[in-house]
C-alpha cells in the first residue's frame, strides 16, 4: 500500500492532536464523571469527545483555547446524547425536588460550615460534597464543575455553555445556593451542626425569602 | 450596597469576576456587615472545599488507548471516505460470506447456556451491574466505530471479527439469527464494568438490537429467570424495564437488549448462532 501524501498530513495532524488535546484528557474525563454520573457513561462521553474534535479540528482556530473548546464539544455532546437517560434517573431519585430556599442560613450555620475540618472529617466531607453536587440539576451541576472544579473564567463558561455572562453568574449563583442547602441538610443530618439554629436567623430569612420570591417572579 | 445585592454579587467577588466599581461597593458593605461577612466565609470555604474534593480526578487506565483506537477509526474513515470504496470490491466479500452462511447451518455452534447452580443470590448482586452496562449500551445509542457501508447498510461480519481482533483479548463472533430480517448494521468498542466489550449493532425489522459480547473478569453465573423457548432453557435478566437474555459460549457472555417484544426477543436469543 502506497503512502499518500494526505495519509501523511492526516498522520501529521493527528499527532499533534493528540498531543495537545489529551493533556486534557483527566480534566474532561473528571467532568463527565460527575456530569453521567457513572464511569461507562463518562468513558464513552470522553471517547466520543475526542472523535467529534478530531474529526472537526479544522474548525479550531490555532491558538485560542483549545481547553474549552474540548468542554464545549463534551457539554453539547452530554446535552444532546447522554442527558435525556440522565435525567430520567434523577427524576426517579426525586431530586428535581431539591429546595431553591435562598440564603435562609443563620450566622451560626455559616459559621459551622465554614469552620476548618479535623483531618478524619475531610474524607467524609468530600463525598457529601460529591453526593451533594451530583442531586444538583445538570445546569447547576456543570456550572460547579466549570467554576470551582476547572476553575474557567466567566468568559470561557459562557462560551461553553452559549449563553451570556450574566446568565452564567445567575446560574451559578443558584448553582451554589442549592448545594449550600443540600450540604447543611448533610451536615445537620450527621450531627455536624446542630439541628436547631439560634436566633440570629430572623432578619436574613426574611429579606431573602422576599429577595427569592422577586427572582422567581422574575423568571430568572 | 445592600445585603441583598451583596448575596447576589458574592460568587462574582468570589470568583474575581466583579467589575471594580461593585467590588468597591461590596467590599464598602462587608466592612460592615458581620452577616455578609460570614457569608463570604462561607462562599469562599465551599468553593475551596469543592475543588479539593473533585480536583484531580484521573481518567482510567486504558481510556487513553481506547480513545486511540477510536481515533484510529475516525483516521481511517478520513483517509478513505465511503464513497471512494469501490464497490467492486465489496460485493465479492459478501458473496464469499453469503455462501458459507447458507450452508453453514451444520457447523454453526448453538449458543448455550453453560449450566451452573441454578441459584446464586450473591452472584446474581455482581450480574446486575454488567446488564444496566448493557441496557446502557442499547439505550444511549451511541454511533458505531464500523458504520455500515452506505449502499447497502449492512456491515459484513469479517469486517467486525477484524476490528475488534487487536481490541479485545476475546475473539468477536457476530451472532446470526433464524430471522431474515435481522441485520448487523454496525459494531463499537464499549466496556461493561470494567471489561472492554463489543456492541453489534442490529436491525431486525426496523427495531433495533443490540448484543453485547464481552468476557466477565471471573466466572459469574449469569443466573436471574429463567424460560423456555424454542426447546431451549433461556436465562434473561429484567433491568430498566428491559428483558435481556444472556448466553454464554466458552465463557463469553453474549447479552441481548432490544426494542422488540418480550417474546421477539427472547425468540431471537433463543434462535441465535455464532460461526464456529
Amino acid at each position: 500500500m502506497g503512502v499518500e501524501a494526505d495519509t501523511l498530513l492526516v498522520m501529521g495532524t493527528r499527532r499533534r492532536f493528540e498531543r495537545e488535546a489529551l493533556d486534557h484528557l483527566d480534566s474532561l474525563y473528571g467532568t463527565a464523571l460527575r456530569l453521567t454520573r457513572s464511569q461507562a457513561d463518562a468513558e464513552d462521553l470522553v471517547q466520543d469527545t475526542f472523535v467529534k474534535a478530531f474529526r472537526f479540528h479544522d474548525r479550531f482556530e490555532p491558538g485560542t483555547n483549545l481547553k474549552a473548546w474540548l468542554f464545549r464539544i463534551l457539554t453539547n455532546t452530554f446535552i444532546n446524547r447522554y442527558r435525556r437517560a440522565t435525567r430520567e434517573r434523577s427524576v426517579l431519585d426525586g431530586v428535581e425536588s431539591v429546595p431553591v430556599g435562598d440564603g435562609v442560613m443563620s450566622r451560626a450555620t455559616m459559621r459551622a460550615l465554614s469552620e476548618p475540618l479535623a483531618d478524619a472529617e475531610r474524607p467524609i466531607l468530600a463525598r457529601e460534597i460529591r453526593v451533594a453536587l451530583d442531586s444538583l440539576p445538570d445546569d447547576h451541576r456543570l456550572m460547579i464543575l466549570l467554576a470551582d472544579v476547572e476553575e474557567l473564567s466567566y468568559k470561557e463558561i459562557s462560551d461553553i455553555v452559549g449563553c451570556p455572562i450574566g446568565t452564567v453568574m445567575s446560574r451559578l449563583h443558584r448553582a451554589r445556593q442549592k448545594l449550600q442547602v443540600l450540604l447543611v441538610e448533610q451536615a445537620r443530618s450527621l450531627g455536624i451542626i446542630p439541628l436547631a439554629d439560634d436566633a440570629s436567623d430572623d432578619v436574613r430569612e426574611t429579606v431573602s425569602l422576599a429577595d427569592w420570591r422577586r427572582r422567581k417572579e422574575a423568571g430568572s | 450596597m445592600t445585603c441583598d445585592l451583596v448575596l447576589r454579587y458574592i460568587d462574582a467577588y468570589v470568583d474575581c469576576e466583579l467589575d471594580p466599581t461593585a467590588q468597591i461597593e461590596l467590599e464598602r458593605h462587608l466592612a460592615v456587615c458581620a452577616d455578609c461577612q460570614e457569608r463570604l466565609v462561607l462562599t469562599k470555604h465551599l468553593k475551596a472545599q469543592v475543588r479539593n474534593s473533585l480536583h484531580g480526578m484521573r481518567a482510567p487506565e486504558g481510556l487513553r488507548e481506547r480513545i486511540g483506537l477510536a481515533l484510529d477509526a475516525a483516521q481511517a474513515a478520513a483517509a478513505a471516505p465511503a464513497r471512494d470504496r469501490p464497490l467492486v470490491r465489496w460485493i465479492p466479500i459478501r458473496a464469499r460470506y453469503a455462501v458459507p452462511l447458507a450452508v453453514a447451518a451444520g457447523i454453526l455452534m448453538v449458543l448455550t447456556w453453560s449450566v451452573g447452580s441454578p441459584n446464586g443470590d450473591v452472584s446474581q448482586a455482581s450480574t446486575i451491574p454488567m446488564i444496566e452496562d448493557v441496557v446502557r449500551l442499547h439505550s444511549s445509542q451511541l454511533p458505531p466505530d464500523v458504520p455500515p457501508v452506505q449502499q447497502q447498510r449492512v456491515v459484513s461480519p469479517q469486517q467486525v471479527v477484524r476490528y475488534f481482533r487487536d481490541k479485545v483479548s476475546f475473539p468477536v463472533r457476530p451472532a446470526v439469527f433464524e430471522r431474515q430480517d435481522a441485520r448487523l448494521v454496525g459494531a463499537r468498542l464499549s466496556n461493561v464494568r470494567e471489561q472492554r466489550a463489543a456492541a453489534l449493532y442490529y436491525d431486525v425489522g426496523g427495531r433495533r438490537l443490540t448484543v453485547v459480547v464481552f468476557r466477565p473478569s471471573r466466572a459469574v453465573e449469569l443466573g436471574g429467570l429463567q424460560q423456555r423457548v424454542l426447546g431451549r432453557e433461556l436465562h434473561y435478566h429484567q433491568v430498566d424495564g428491559y428483558i435481556v437474555p444472556v448466553l454464554k459460549e466458552n465463557g463469553i457472555t453474549y447479552a441481548f437488549a432490544g426494542d422488540m417484544d418480550r417474546r421477539s426477543l427472547l425468540r431471537l436469543a433463543a434462535t441465535a448462532r455464532v460461526r464456529y
